[in-house]
């Protein structure tokens, strides 16, 4: 099995080992028979038995008194190996049951329902050392941790870990309802200013100068980006609340890439890309086409367009083993190991995106994630590397 | 002749007590032990093996 070794960017609060005292009456009763017997060499007078034999004994004690030092040392490894490691976001127990075997246990702090302690008999309780027994939430029975050094101190420290975290789920869940609420009120300002904006431009209120309406539109563009930025924030946060609807039909999932594609077309030819497809016909999904094409389609499209600043953006939609399969690949900025761990989480951003595309709420592909599972399909993403260009794919299952 | 032969006894606890030693280094360096650990449970290790070696080589006094 795989020993799970704390991570770079953990923090190791605390390390434990099983007390001492657990390891001497061990150690004694191995090297307590060897010591007497090395005594007796000693003191064994000449006189009782022949050179010969006092030597032959002699040596036979110092033999095993040194097999038992090894023996001792071994006892000593295995026990000094058994530890409890507590960092900010796991526990980890090993148990060193011999030298070759090991027994790894995990837990994620937030997992851990309760932390009990058990000091039985007067010698544990005057050399403070015990058991933790570790219950929990997500499995039945508990994991005992025998013979620790100061248990109180530690099951202390495990629970303070452990109502930090919920301190700060509490703390995340407050603040994404403050988003959401700040959310549904700015789109409402939104919405309302580029109405205003939209009549200005289209000379509701009667003809207008060329540079007002040059300015009108300028500002109905930029009220609209910002009416499609909060409602990727609000799809989000109504994604993980799992209040979004998905009314499923059956619908030419072909006709929607090609119309995506066709849509995009003018923008990617305008900044010199060039742009291929490869769309299958009949390609055929259950499912709600307006949100996928919104969604999913459309982010991973513009995504390309967005992210590539040279090269070529590849659309290709084919159908094989009963499922849809939509790639979307590009010569673009690719993308690193670390960002593609946060790719499709929520709020996650490349740590070049920004400066890429300034716009980017880091929602569009957590909500494409959603979506795509939704429908019981799959999203991925491969690059070879950053400025080595991806490809994005979702599968989708299709309708014979 | 029992002397030889406790000569070729001492050689061979002196392989391996040294053998054991590399084992242990070995590992106790591969495991989650920290550094001064192993270099004091290696420093241990060898003056519990000196004893061990003297005393041997005592009965060929």
């Amino acid at each position: 099995m795989s020993i799970p070794v704390p991570e770079s960017d953990e923090e190791v609060l605390l390390v434990v080992h099983k007390h001492w005292a657990v390891f001497l009456p061990e150690a004694l009763a191995v090297l307590v028979p060897t010591l007497l017997l090395v005594a007796a060499a000693l003191l064994l007078p000449y006189s009782v038995v022949s050179y010969e034999l006092h030597t032959a004994f002699t040596f036979l004690a110092a033999f095993f008194l040194f097999v038992g030092w090894v023996t001792v040392i071994i006892i000593w490894t295995t026990h000094y190996l058994d530890m409890l490691i507590l960092t900010d976001r796991r526990l980890l127990y090993f148990t060193q049951v011999s030298l070759g075997t090991r027994v790894a246990h995990e837990w994620d702090i937030r997992d851990i329902h309760e932390v009990n302690v058990r000091i039985g008999g007067m010698l544990q309780s005057f050399l403070n050392y015990g058991t933790l027994e570790i219950t929990k939430r997500s499995g039945p029975g508990y994991v005992a941790v025998t013979n620790i050094r100061k248990p109180e101190y530690v099951a202390a420290v495990i629970l303070k870990q452990d109502n930090r975290y919920n301190e700060l789920k509490e703390t995340a869940r407050k603040q994404k309802e403050f988003l959401r609420f700040m959310s549904h009120e700015i789109k409402g300002h939104l919405a309302k200013s580029k109405a205003a904006f939209a009549a200005i431009a289209e000379g509701d209120f009667g003809p207008i100068s060329t540079p007002l309406k040059s300015m009108a539109s300028s500002a109905l563009a930029d009220s609209q980006k910002g009416v499609d930025t909060v409602m990727s924030i609000l799809q989000g946060a109504d994604m993980e609340r799992g209040t979004t609807t998905i009314e499923k039909k059956e619908f030419d999932f072909s006709a929607v890439v090609r119309r995506v594609v066709e849509d995009f077309r003018p923008e990617i030819t305008e900044k010199k890309l060039e742009l291929t497809s490869s769309i299958e016909d009949g390609c055929m999904v259950d499912g709600d086409a307006e949100k996928l094409e919104r969604h999913v389609v459309r982010n991973l499209v513009e995504n390309a367009f967005r992210y590539t600043p040279r090269g070529r953006i590849e659309v290709s939609l084919t159908k094989k083993d009963g499922m849809v399969h939509l790639a979307v690949t590009d010569t673009g900025v690719g993308i690193t190991p670390q960002d593609m761990q946060r790719l499709f989480t929520e709020g996650g951003h490349g740590a070049q995106s920004k400066e890429v595309n300034p716009d980017s709420t880091g929602f569009g592909l957590y909500i494409a994630k959603q979506i795509t599972e939704a429908h019981g399909g799959r999203i991925s993403a491969t690059s070879p590397g950053p400025a080595q260009g991806a490809t994005f794919s979702a599968d989708l299952p299709a309708i014979k | 002749m029992l002397v030889d032969l406790g000569h070729i006894f001492l050689y061979i606890e002196c392989a391996l007590a040294l053998i054991c030693g590399i084992f242990f280094w070995y590992f106790w360096s591969h495991s989650l032990m920290h550094r001064p650990t192993v270099v004091k449970a290696v420093i241990i290790y060898t003056l519990g093996c000196l004893v061990c070696l003297a005393f041997s080589a005592l009965a060929l006094l």
